[in-house]
C-alpha cells in the first residue's frame, strides 16, 4: 500500500481510559481528496479517535500521522494539535468576540505572523511581519482572502456580523471556512450538522459536495486535491450521500476471538468500503443509498451480530484496485502512472 | 406646637395613603409581566422618584426646624447652600479650598490603589486560570486573605506601612485582589477547552492562545468585576481615610461628624456617589464600546470587503 497521495495513517491505534478499552487496534489510511463518513453506534468511541486524530488526546498505543504537513518534517507524528489538522465541532466554536470576517481572518492572522509583530505593528508601523511586509498590509491581504472565501460559500451577507447574530446554519459554514482558510491536510467535521433544522442541513451537505467537486476537478487537472475531510455523524443517510466512503466503528464484534483480554467491548473498524458519492449537478440514485444503508445497519449498528476479525468488510482498498471507486476515486493517481 | 404638628402629621398621613394607593393602580393595573415602557414614561418615572426622594427630606426637614430652628441634623435648604459654600470657599489660615484638597488627596489614592488591584489581579487571574500549577500552589493563601475583613487587618497596615500613600494602595490591593483575581479565574475556566483547541489548529502559539483568544474573549467580565470592586475600594478609602487621614473626604467627614456638622456631611456624601456612579456609567460606556459582542450589539466597524473585491475583478 505504498501510496503517494495517503495524507493519514493511522496504526494499531488503541485507546483506554483506565483498564477500560474503548479503541482495540484501529488502521485507517485516507487519500488526499476524498471525503470519509465515519459511523458507529454511539458510544462507541467516534470522538475519541476524531480527538485522537486532531492530537488533543494522543491515544494511548498506536502511530498517527499526518503526510506533508507544514509544521517541519515530512512525516508528521500527532502529539498535540496543530496547523495539519482542522476541526469543526457540533456547537460551532467561533470567536464571539470577533465578526465572521475576522473569524474567517483568525487562521491566517495566528499563522503568519506573530503577537509581537502583531503589537509591535500596531504601535509603531515597522515592518516586524515576515516578508518584508507592514502588518497593516498583510491584515488587509488577509481579509480580502476571508472575504472571497465567504462569498464562496455564499456567505456575503454574514462577513461584518457577530456569530450571535447568524443563524445555526450560516455560523457552521463560518466555522467550516474558519478552518477551510488554513488549507489543513485534513478536515475533521466533529457532528458538525446535529444541531441543524433538515433544510439546513441538506443546504450543507450540497455545500460539501461542492468542495468535493472542486477536488475531482484539480485531480483531473493533475493537481492535488485541496480538501480531504472526515466527517463523524451518527446519520448514516448523510455519510452514505457526503461522503465517497464509510467507515463503521463499533463495539459489537466477535472481541473473545481476538485473543486478547483487553479487546473486550472495545471498538475497531468493522466496515471500510466505498459509497456512491453525486456531484451537486448529477441525478441521484437513492437505491444504492438504501442498499448500503441497509448493510451498515446490519453490519455495525445490530448489536447481535458479532463477526470475527476476519469477516470485517474491509473492502475499500480491493475496491480501489478493481477500480470500482466513485467520484475522485475513479480518476487514478496520474502522478504515479 | 404639639397641636400644629398633630394636624400635620395627620394631614400628612392621609394624603400619602391616598396617593399611595392611587400609585398602586397605576402601577399594576392592567401591567403585563415585563411589558416594556415608552421613552417618556421611562424619563417621567426617574424624575418622579427623585422628586418623592428630595420632597421627603424637606419635608422630615421641615418638621425637625419647627421644634427646633437651629438643627443642624436635618439642615434646610438654606443651611446646606451655606455648608457647600464653606466647603468650596478658601480656607482662611491655608488658602486652599477642602473641597480642592480632599477631592485631589482621596481621588489619586483611590485611582492608584484601583490601577495597582487591577493590573494586578488580572495577571495572577489569567496566570492561575490558564496554568493550575499556579492555581493549586496560591488557592489557598488567596481564599484565607480573602476572607479576612480589610477593616480588621487595618491596624496592621498602619503598623507596618505608615499613613502615607503606600498604605492606601496596599488597602485597596488587599481589599480587592483576591475577589478579582478569584472572579478572573473563573471567567478563565467558563471558556470551552474547544476554543483552545479551535486557535491551535489555526496555528496559534501559547501567547497568543493566551492573549487573542482568552483575555478577548474574558475582557468585558473582567471590566464588570472590576465595576463591582470600586464600591468595595471606596469603602475600604474612606474607612482608612477616617482613623488616620490628614486629608482626604474620610478625614473631613470624621471631624464634622463629631460636630453634628451634616450640612457639610451630606454635600460630600453626595459627591462620593456622583463619583460612583459617573465612573460605574464611565465603565459601563467604555464595555459597550470595546465589546459590542457582550451586548448584543451590532459590529462597530463595518468594512465592506466583498464590494471591494467585486469592483476590482
Amino acid at each position: 500500500m505504498e501510496n503517494k497521495n495517503i495524507v493519514l495513517e493511522v496504526r494499531n491505534v488503541s485507546h483506554n481510559f483506565g483498564a477500560k478499552y474503548v479503541l482495540w487496534d484501529v488502521n485507517i489510511d485516507v487519500l488526499a481528496g476524498e471525503i470519509v463518513g465515519l459511523v458507529g453506534p454511539s458510544g462507541c468511541g467516534k470522538s475519541t479517535l476524531l480527538r485522537a486524530i486532531l492530537g488533543t488526546h494522543p491515544a494511548a498505543h498506536g502511530v498517527i500521522t499526518v503526510h506533508g504537513g507544514r509544521s517541519g518534517r515530512e512525516l508528521k507524528v500527532v502529539s498535540k494539535a496543530n496547523r495539519d489538522c482542522g476541526i469543526v465541532y457540533q456547537k460551532y466554536t467561533l470567536f464571539p468576540f470577533l465578526t465572521a470576517l475576522e473569524n474567517v481572518a483568525a487562521g491566517l492572522k495566528f499563522d503568519e505572523s506573530n503577537l509581537f509583530q502583531r503589537s509591535a505593528g500596531k504601535l509603531m508601523k515597522f515592518n516586524f511581519t515576515s516578508g518584508k511586509m507592514k502588518w497593516s498590509s498583510l491584515r488587509k491581504i488577509h481579509l480580502e482572502k476571508a472575504a472571497a472565501l465567504l462569498e464562496k460559500l455564499r456567505l456575503k451577507d454574514a462577513i461584518d456580523k457577530y456569530p450571535r447574530e447568524l443563524s445555526g446554519g450560516m455560523r457552521q459554514r463560518v466555522a467550516i471556512a474558519q478552518s477551510l482558510i488554513m488549507k489543513p491536510k485534513i478536515l475533521l467535521l466533529d457532528e458538525p450538522f446535529g444541531a441543524l433544522d433538515e433544510a439546513t442541513r441538506e443546504e450543507l451537505q450540497t455545500m460539501l459536495l461542492e468542495l468535493y467537486e472542486d477536488n475531482v476537478n484539480a485531480k483531473r487537472k493533475g493537481e492535488n486535491p485541496p480538501y480531504t475531510i472526515i466527517i463523524v455523524t451518527h446519520e448514516l443517510n448523510e455519510a452514505i450521500l457526503v461522503g465517497d466512503r464509510v467507515l463503521g466503528l463499533s463495539q459489537h464484534w466477535d472481541s473473545k476471538s481476538a485473543g486478547d483480554p483487553r479487546a473486550i467491548n472495545a471498538s475497531t473498524i468493522v466496515y471500510d468500503s466505498i459509497s456512491p458519492v453525486f456531484l451537486p449537478d448529477q441525478e441521484r440514485d437513492y437505491s444504492l443509498f438504501a442498499e448500503q444503508r441497509k448493510e451498515i445497519r446490519d453490519f455495525v449498528f445490530n448489536p447481535d451480530f458479532l463477526p470475527k476479525p476476519g469477516e470485517f468488510k474491509l473492502r475499500f482498498w480491493k475496491q480501489i484496485e478493481n477500480r470500482e471507486g466513485r467520484g475522485i476515486l475513479s480518476l487514478g493517481d496520474k502522478k504515479n502512472e | 406646637m404639639d397641636c400644629i404638628f398633630k394636624l400635620w402629621a395627620v394631614k400628612y398621613s392621609l394624603v400619602m395613603f391616598a396617593s399611595l394607593i392611587w400609585i398602586i393602580k397605576i402601577a399594576f393595573k392592567d401591567r403585563r409581566i415585563r411589558d416594556a415602557l415608552s421613552k417618556k414614561e421611562i424619563i417621567v418615572l426617574r424624575i418622579l422618584s427623585l422628586v418623592i426622594l428630595t420632597s421627603i427630606y424637606l419635608f422630615l426637614s421641615h418638621r425637625q426646624h419647627i421644634i427646633n430652628p437651629d438643627d443642624s441634623t436635618m439642615p434646610a435648604i438654606s443651611q446646606l447652600a451655606e455648608g457647600i459654600r464653606s466647603i468650596s470657599r478658601a480656607d482662611e489660615f491655608t488658602n486652599e479650598r477642602w473641597i480642592v484638597v480632599d477631592a485631589k488627596a482621596t481621588f489619586s489614592r483611590f485611582f492608584l490603589g484601583l490601577a495597582f488591584t487591577v493590573v494586578l489581579s488580572i495577571s495572577w487571574g489569567i496566570i492561575i486560570g490558564c496554568f493550575k500549577v499556579w492555581k493549586e500552589s496560591s488557592v489557598l493563601p488567596l481564599v484565607f486573605f480573602s476572607f479576612i475583613p480589610p477593616t480588621a487587618a487595618m491596624p496592621v497596615f498602619f503598623v507596618i506601612m505608615g499613613t502615607d500613600m503606600a498604605m492606601y494602595i496596599a488597602l485597596i490591593v488587599f481589599g480587592t485582589f483576591p475577589v478579582l483575581a478569584r472572579a478572573i479565574c473563573l471567567a478563565v475556566d467558563e471558556i470551552d477547552d474547544e476554543f483552545i483547541f479551535k486557535s491551535q489548529t489555526l496555528g496559534a502559539s501559547r501567547c497568543e492562545v493566551i492573549y487573542n483568544v482568552i483575555f478577548k474573549q474574558i475582557f468585558p467580565k473582567i471590566l464588570d468585576s472590576v465595576r463591582l470592586q470600586i464600591g468595595i475600594a471606596v469603602i475600604l478609602l474612606i474607612a482608612a481615610e477616617m482613623m488616620c487621614g490628614d486629608a482626604g473626604f474620610g478625614y473631613r467627614i470624621r471631624i464634622h461628624y463629631k460636630l453634628a456638622n451634616m450640612s457639610v456631611l451630606y454635600p460630600y456624601c453626595a459627591i462620593l456617589a456622583g463619583f460612583g456612579f459617573l465612573l460605574d456609567s464611565a465603565f459601563r460606556k467604555f464595555n459597550e464600546y470595546f465589546c459590542p459582542w457582550y451586548f448584543n450589539l451590532p459590529a462597530r466597524k463595518r468594512i465592506c470587503y466583498a464590494g471591494r473585491i467585486n469592483n476590482g475583478k
